[in-house]
Formats: structure tokens, C-alpha cells, sequence
């Protein structure tokens, strides 16, 4: 079944289109990543999910029902963590971890000890004396020692340190261990490559690409480096090779996965001697979608 | 202390100035206003000549209780004499508000530690902050005094009671500048300051009560124009002593202002509990933490308000005698068949729920501050419907606001019943004047949980409705406007002039009516708006 199946959702605030169309499925028992810069339109989305904002138009089930009109019903299956987490500054750290288990139904006691250890969080400090990477982790014990089908997390890591940030890792190994289903909003590209089994790309609000990691992978280039006994003549001339540069015999470029089968078949006759293939990292295919973006800007 | 403790001075002066262009404008203004106001409204009463209006308030026990002996009887002197509580009050919170806004609020919001981090020196932010607060002081002091010269004064005393303003104003922003250092919210800094605006509009009146000259005119800003005296002793020289209070405060602030780190306070940060206590643990349990502070500082001071007003009252009633303009207050002489201290008291109870309903107003609006400030997010994924959270800080608010006037009734009924020597009827009198206030108090908190849940933008409003019912009082009250106009307000209905044995309750059922009904579509308003949410 899936947990979340949106198509078609727009959004609009007044003149400003948030999403333009987005359709994404989220499969139980998956950790899905929901990658995109600022301001593409995940947190809309998620907040579309979570009934808090109405959708213009579009269809948009989340475990089978309407999440505006069955908000309440649902939110017994879903945790959120927010990225910009805001608490109130008379309570402590415990009281609002207490509070929002609570609230949500209950939370397991043991496991937020266990959870306030890891994290290495003061739960007896005013919430108004935390930094910005504490208040995250108020956030996160508070969300952890609930049970939930469904985890919605938006860049829930954000002024966490690194040792945090592989605890958290931990944490959402052990929910889908536990056969929840996530979705992870994140920038933090190794974390989503860590962690996700599919991806889905935001971009302007529209998706413009979705799938697993490894099927995603097919779709860029892998860079190569080659050093050859002779030289190769006619090497850019291929279809689908790019940014060819060379260095006496050292040959360096990148490669579509459709044109690998032709290059190996021109490299081979001029006697490989030595040969990296990198594979393409999630990094470079966030950088192939938003690309122009940075060109626009006169980035790199 | 060196030169370079300043650097950066004039560039953080002008960015407040840039921040506060809307709201220094308005405290800086409005005590003029309430000059030509107050002015305006001795015009309208005295059409048989100023002179005799004021002598005959002057002998008025009750308005005399109030405002005390008027020091000079002409324009000027009535308007020392009637509006200088309200003048004070005004730059009081204005000047207090200012200095907490730059300074600790700046710190809790982590917009100083950006700040600081630039070439500035450690005194260049308190000094912009209370520079401002001093020169908008300053100005205002100016303005009251040119408005009352336009109104016929003489211009030593029209500029002796502006800068006798100004020296409150300075009072107010050493008091806020010092309150700032205490504790790392700005929240105490408010609390203190705002306990110091209510004790001494409270010991300004007992002051007049006792004849105006007594040694509470020293320790109180409020009563400040007693010392001064403008229009008849214009004793300037009493504003050094003004100014080297103001000067205390505000040198204490800069010394403890260095002896504390950035954000921390002089008195360490408390810390709170491991776990929350087993009982806190829905939306209405958190609503009540948030609302706990406010609703018992608004019971402390209620409760003093009705104990002062209902203490003095009963002692007016032997020393008759009362203005033409008082009995003859809704047409009626029911004032004079049932004594000045009972007109006195109704009238303190009909005015403490004006307040109160301020309280009601505020209390909804917690709603809007918890939205605003994202922490709405933290809840949204919880099964906690919109109109249950909503409907959590409401509960709040109508229990509160009903709970206050009960407190008020038993209070006052005692207090009053206690010195009249007689409980057993009067209690019962004065607590039926307090619970007969609720419905017009709901009204508001009605008007306002509308707009809070149908068009969130423009809560505002509420304040305007609520102002303007005060308006209509008061300008009632001047006899600027009928009684048909008057009606428009709620409170018209529980008017203090309608004797409470005989009032009628069919109005009080309806407005408790309209109140739910009002409450209600607000509820189904936010149920079908967007929350608004951080970018």
C-alpha cells in the first residue's frame, strides 16, 4: 500500500505558486528522501500533509484518507519534526518531551532516558536558554519515543553537529528496522544517500525526478579517468561524452551511462593503462537539476 | 568608561530610530492629544464659565478623592489636574517599552550577538536605546508644552509641565533599562515595569484621597506635578531631583550592564524540571502554563484596585454634598438617593472591567502570538483538532476573564461591606455590580476570538472596538454624546448608573448569546483557514 500518494497538488499563496503540479508516492516501510534548495516547495508539501495548509487543487491521500479533513484521526500515525523548531521558553526540555508524548498518545519512558543519553540533551534547562541544535534535539527525543506508522521529517537535522547527525542516522535505521515508513526532507545529501531507498527531487515546485537511488544513478555521468598507451584520437567526438580534457596521454571526462558501452570500445584498442570510474554521487545529480540555477547566478 | 565604550552609538540610534518610525511617533504624540482631549471635554461641560465647573469639582468629595485638589483653577490647571495620570501613562509605557524592546528583547532574539560582533562597544547599545527613549521624552515634554500654550497657558508653566512629563517618561526607561539586566527575558523587565505603572497610578490616588501633599508624592512619578506644582508654584527646581532618579536607575543599568555576559542576566537562569509533572499532559494543561503568570498578576492587581476603591468608598458617604454634574449622570437622581461612596464604587468596578476585558482581548490573542512564533508547529502533528487548541486558550480566556470579576465582587464585596458595617446587604450589592459585567466583557473577547479565527491579519481591530467603547464613556461622560449612542456599547447595559437591584437581565442573557455566537464562527473560521506557518 501507499502510504502517501499525491498527484497533481498545487498550492497557491495568493499570486505566488508554491507547487506546480507534484505528484509523489511513498511506498510503506521506505525511507523516501524529498530533496530540493530553499524555498522549492518540501515544506509545503509536508505541511499540505500534515493538514495545516489547504491544497488548491490536486489529489492527496496519506495512509488512505484526506489529511485536512481526517487530520486529527491521522495524526495518531504520524510524528513531524519541523527543521526551525520554536518552543515555548518557561518550559524545560523535559517538559515539552513529556508534553508532545503525550499529547501524540503516549510515549515510551524508557526509550526517551535512553534517547536524552544518546543525544547527550539537559532536559532541566529552560527551552529559552537552548541553541538552535539543542532545540532540534528537544524535537527529536520528543518524536523518537513515540510510536508512529509514519515519520515527517523537514530538515530535521539542521544545526545538528556530526556525532548528532550519526545518532539520528541510527534512530531512523531503527524505525524503518521497525517497518515505519519516513519521509525525509533533507540537504544534506550524504545523509539522504545513506539512509533513503527512493528519492524524489523538488525543484520550483515540480518534481523533477523521483526513483531509487541506484535507478536515478543511471539517468548521470560517471567520471573517468584514463591513462592509454597511445593516444585516442576523436574521443569528444562521441555522443554523450562530456568536458574532455587531456594531459599528455591522461585523459579525463565524464560520461552518460548510454555511451559507456562505445567509450570502452574506443579506450580499449589504445591499450588501457590505468582507469578510475567514479560513480555518480547524489551530489552531482542535485548539481545536473539545479544546474542552471547556479549558472543563472553566475555561480561556478 | 572610554570613548571607544561608545563606538557605534550614532549607527545603532539611527537603526532603532529606522525600526521604531510607526512607534515612536505615537507615544511621542498622544500625550498632546490627551492635552487638546482633556481640554476639549472641560469646553464642553463648562458652558456656565471654567471657573465654577472646577470649583465645584474641587469641592466634590468624589472627584476630588480621585484627582485631589486641582492646583490652579483655569484650562491649564484642569488639564494638570485631569490628564496628567493618563499623560504619564502613556510615555511611561511608552519609554518602558523602548528601552526593553532594543535591549533585552535584542538579546533573547539573538539580533545583539550579530550585532556586537561588529565594531561596536559594550555601552554603545544601551546608550542608543535610552538616548531614544530620552529624546522622544524630551520632544513629548516640548509638545505638551506648546499645546498648552495654543490652549491659553503661560508659557513657564505649559513648559514646566512638559518637562515634569519628560522626567516620567526618563523615570520609566531607567526603571525598564534597569529591569533589563535583571534576567535573561524581557518578560521580567515588562513585569516590573508594568507593576511600577500600576502602583503608581494606585498611590496617585490614594495620594489625592489624602489631600495630594502627602510624602507619596515624592516616591511616585505619577504625582510628580504635585511637587512641581505648574500654573501656580512652578517650583522648577524640583526636576533635578526628577532627573537624578531617572539618573540612579539608569546608572545602575550601565554598571550592571558590563557585569554580565551577552544574553545571560545579573541573576542566574533557573532551571526547570527533568519531567513534567503527571497532570500536564493536554492542550488545556498547556494553555493554562502559558496564560498562569499573566492571569495572576491581572488577580493581584485587580484585587488591590477593588480593595483600595472599596476601602475609601464607604467613608465618602457622610461628607455629601455633590456636583450638579455627577447626580445628574443618566438622567436620574439615583446618585443622590443612594450616596456618594456607592456611586464611587460603582463607578471603580464599572471601570476595572473595562480592564479586565483588555485581559479577555489579550488572552485570545496568546492565540495569534503562539501561531505567529511557530510553536502551533510543534502541536500540528499531534491529534489535537484545530477547534480543540483553539478552543483550549478560549476556555482559558472565559473562565479567566468570568474568574477575575468573581474575585473582584468577593474582594471589593467584603472589603466595602466590612467598613459600611453593613456585609450582609452591601456584599451582595457589589458582587452582583462585578458578575453583571462578565457578559460585556465576553462580547469583547468574542469580537476578538472572531477575528482571531476568521481574518487573522486584522486582530488589531479588537483593540480599536474596545478603545472606542471606552471613548463612548467617556465622551458620555462630557456630555459630548446621548445616551442613544452610549447604547451601542455593551457596558451601557450594566452602566454604573443603573441601580444593580433593578437592572435587567434579558440584555445580559443576549450578550452572552452573541458572545458564543461570535466565539463560534471564529472557531469555524480557523478550522477552514491556512496556519500560518515560517517560510
Amino acid at each position: 500500500m501507499d502510504i502517501i500518494d499525491i498527484q497533481k497538488l498545487t498550492k497557491s499563496f495568493g499570486t505566488t505558486q508554491a507547487l506546480k503540479g507534484i505528484n509523489l508516492t511513498v511506498k510503506q516501510g521506505e525511507v523516501h528522501g524529498f530533496i530540493g534548495p530553499n524555498g522549492a516547495g518540501k515544506s509545503t508539501t509536508i505541511r499540505i500533509l500534515l493538514g495545516i495548509l489547504r491544497k488548491t487543487s490536486g489529489k492527496i491521500t496519506l495512509l488512505g484518507k484526506d489529511p485536512w479533513k481526517d487530520a486529527v484521526e491521522l495524526h495518531r500515525q504520524l510524528i513531524y519534526v519541523p527543521g526551525d523548531v520554536t518552543l515555548w521558553p518557561d518550559l524545560s526540555g523535559g517538559e515539552v518531551i513529556d508534553l508532545l508524548g503525550r499529547i501524540h498518545g503516549g510515549l515510551n519512558v524508557s526509550r526517551k532516558k535512553q534517547l536524552l543519553e544518546r543525544y547527550q540533551l539537559d532536559p532541566t534547562k529552560k527551552s529559552r536558554t537552548y541553541s538552535k541544535g539543542n532545540r532540534q534535539k528537544v524535537a527529536l527525543v520528543a518524536a523518537f519515543s513515540c510510536d508512529a506508522q509514519l515519520y515527517l521529517l523537514d530538515e530535521p537535522t539542521s544545526g545538528l553537529d556530526p556525532l548528532m547527525e550519526a545518532i539520528f542516522q541510527e534512530c531512523v535505521a531503527e524505525v524503518k528496522k521497525a517497518g515505519k515508513t519516513v519521509l525525509l526532507s533533507s540537504h544534506i545529501l550524504s545523509e539522504v544517500e545513506t539512509l533513503c531507498d527512493r528519492v524524489s527531487i523538488i525543484r520550483k515546485g515540480q518534481i523533477v525526478e523521483s526513483g531509487t537511488l541506484s535507478g536515478l544513478r543511471h539517468l548521470t555521468r560517471t567520471t573517468i579517468n584514463v591513462e592509454t598507451k597511445t593516444s585516442v584520437p576523436g574521443l569528444e567526438k562521441i555522443h554523450g561524452i562530456y568536458d574532455v580534457s587531456k594531459n599528455g596521454l591522461k585523459y579525463c571526462f565524464s560520461v552518460d551511462s548510454t555511451a559507456m558501452a562505445e567509450v570502452m570500445e574506443v579506450l580499449v584498442p589504445r591499450g588501457i593503462q590505468f582507469l578510475t570510474a567514479e560513480p555518480p554521487s547524489l551530489e552531482e545529480l542535485f548539481m545536473r537539476h539545479y544546474g542552471d540555477d547556479i549558472s543563472e547566478k553566475g555561480g561556478i | 568608561m572610554r570613548a571607544s565604550d561608545f563606538t557605534g552609538t550614532k549607527t545603532l540610534f539611527k537603526l532603532f530610530l529606522r525600526r521604531d518610525q510607526f512607534l515612536l511617533p505615537i507615544w511621542i504624540l498622544v500625550p498632546s492629544i490627551l492635552v487638546f482631549i482633556t481640554a476639549g471635554t472641560f469646553a464642553a461641560m463648562a458652558t456656565q464659565g471654567l471657573d465654577s465647573v472646577l470649583t465645584e469639582f474641587n469641592k466634590d468629595p468624589l472627584i476630588s478623592a480621585l484627582l485631589g485638589p486641582a492646583i490652579s483653577i483655569d484650562l491649564s490647571g484642569a488639564i494638570v489636574w485631569r490628564g496628567t495620570s493618563q499623560i504619564a501613562l502613556v510615555l511611561g509605557i511608552g519609554s518602558l517599552l523602548t528601552v526593553i524592546r532594543h535591549t533585552r528583547t535584542d538579546e533573547e532574539t539573538g539580533r545583539s550577538e550579530l550585532i556586537r560582533a561588529y565594531v561596536i562597544g559594550p555601552f554603545a547599545n544601551l546608550t542608543a536605546a535610552v538616548g531614544l527613549t530620552v529624546i522622544g521624552n524630551l520632544i513629548a515634554g516640548i509638545l505638551i508644552g506648546l499645546s498648552i500654550i495654543i490652549l491659553g497657558g503661560e508659557p513657564a508653566g505649559s513648559f514646566l509641565y512638559g518637562a515634569t512629563m519628560a522626567t516620567v517618561g526618563f523615570f520609566f526607561s531607567g526603571l525598564g533599562a534597569l529591569g533589563v539586566q535583571l534576567r535573561e527575558n524581557s518578560g521580567t523587565a515588562r513585569g516590573i515595569g508594568i507593576t511600577a505603572l500600576g502602583l503608581g497610578l494606585a498611590m496617585a490616588i490614594l495620594n489625592n484621597f489624602r489631600g495630594g501633599d502627602t510624602f507619596l508624592k515624592w516616591i511616585n512619578p505619577m504625582a510628580w506635578q504635585r511637587l512641581t506644582q505648574p500654573f501656580a508654584g512652578n517650583y522648577g527646581w524640583n526636576l533635578l531631583y526628577f532627573i537624578a532618579i531617572g539618573m540612579i536607575f539608569t546608572v545602575i543599568a550601565y554598571i550592571l550592564s558590563i557585569h554580565r555576559d551577552l544574553g545571560a542576566g545579573i541573576l542566574t537562569a533557573r532551571s526547570g524540571p527533568f519531567e513534567a509533572p503527571p497532570h500536564f499532559s493536554g492542550p488545556l494543561a498547556l494553555a493554562w502554563r502559558l496564560h498562569k503568570k499573566s492571569f495572576i498578576g491581572w488577580i493581584v492587581g485587580t484585587v488591590l484596585y477593588i480593595a483600595a476603591f472599596s476601602a475609601i468608598s464607604p467613608g465618602l458617604s457622610s461628607t455629601g454634598g455633590m456636583s450638579d454634574w455627577l447626580s445628574s449622570l443618566g438622567g436620574t437622581n439615583w446618585s443622590n438617593e443612594v450616596g456618594l461612596g456607592y456611586v464611587f464604587i460603582s463607578i471603580s468596578i464599572y471601570l476595572i472591567s473595562l480592564f479586565v476585558s483588555f485581559y479577555a482581548m489579550s488572552a485570545v490573542l496568546q492565540l495569534k502570538k503562539e501561531e505567529n512564533e511557530g510553536r502551533v508547529e510543534m502541536l500540528v502533528d499531534k491529534q489535537i483538532g484545530r477547534i480543540r487548541w483553539m478552543g483550549s486558550h478560549l476556555i482559558i480566556a472565559y473562565l479567566g476573564s468570568a474568574l477575575l470579576m468573581v474575585i473582584m465582587g468577593v474582594a471589593g464585596g467584603f472589603t466595602y461591606g466590612m467598613i459600611a458595617g453593613n456585609l450582609r446587604n452591601e456584599f451582595w450589592h457589589i458582587f452582583g455590580m462585578c458578575i453583571s459585567k462578565i457578559p460585556p466583557v465576553w462580547i469583547l473577547l468574542g469580537v476578538t476570538a472572531l477575528l482571531y479565527g476568521a481574518c487573522p491579519k486584522i486582530t488589531a481591530l479588537g483593540w480599536g472596538i474596545w478603545l472606542s467603547f471606552t471613548i463612548l464613556e467617556f465622551a458620555w461622560e462630557g456630555q459630548i454624546i446621548d445616551w442613544s449612542i452610549m447604547c451601542i456599547s455593551p457596558f451601557s447595559y450594566v452602566h454604573y448608573t443603573i441601580n444593580i437591584l433593578e437592572l435587567p437581565l434579558m440584555p445580559l442573557f443576549w450578550m452572552i448569546c452573541i458572545s458564543v455566537i461570535l466565539t463560534g464562527i471564529g472557531l469555524l473560521g480557523f478550522r477552514n483557514r491556512d496556519i500560518l506557518t515560517k517560510a
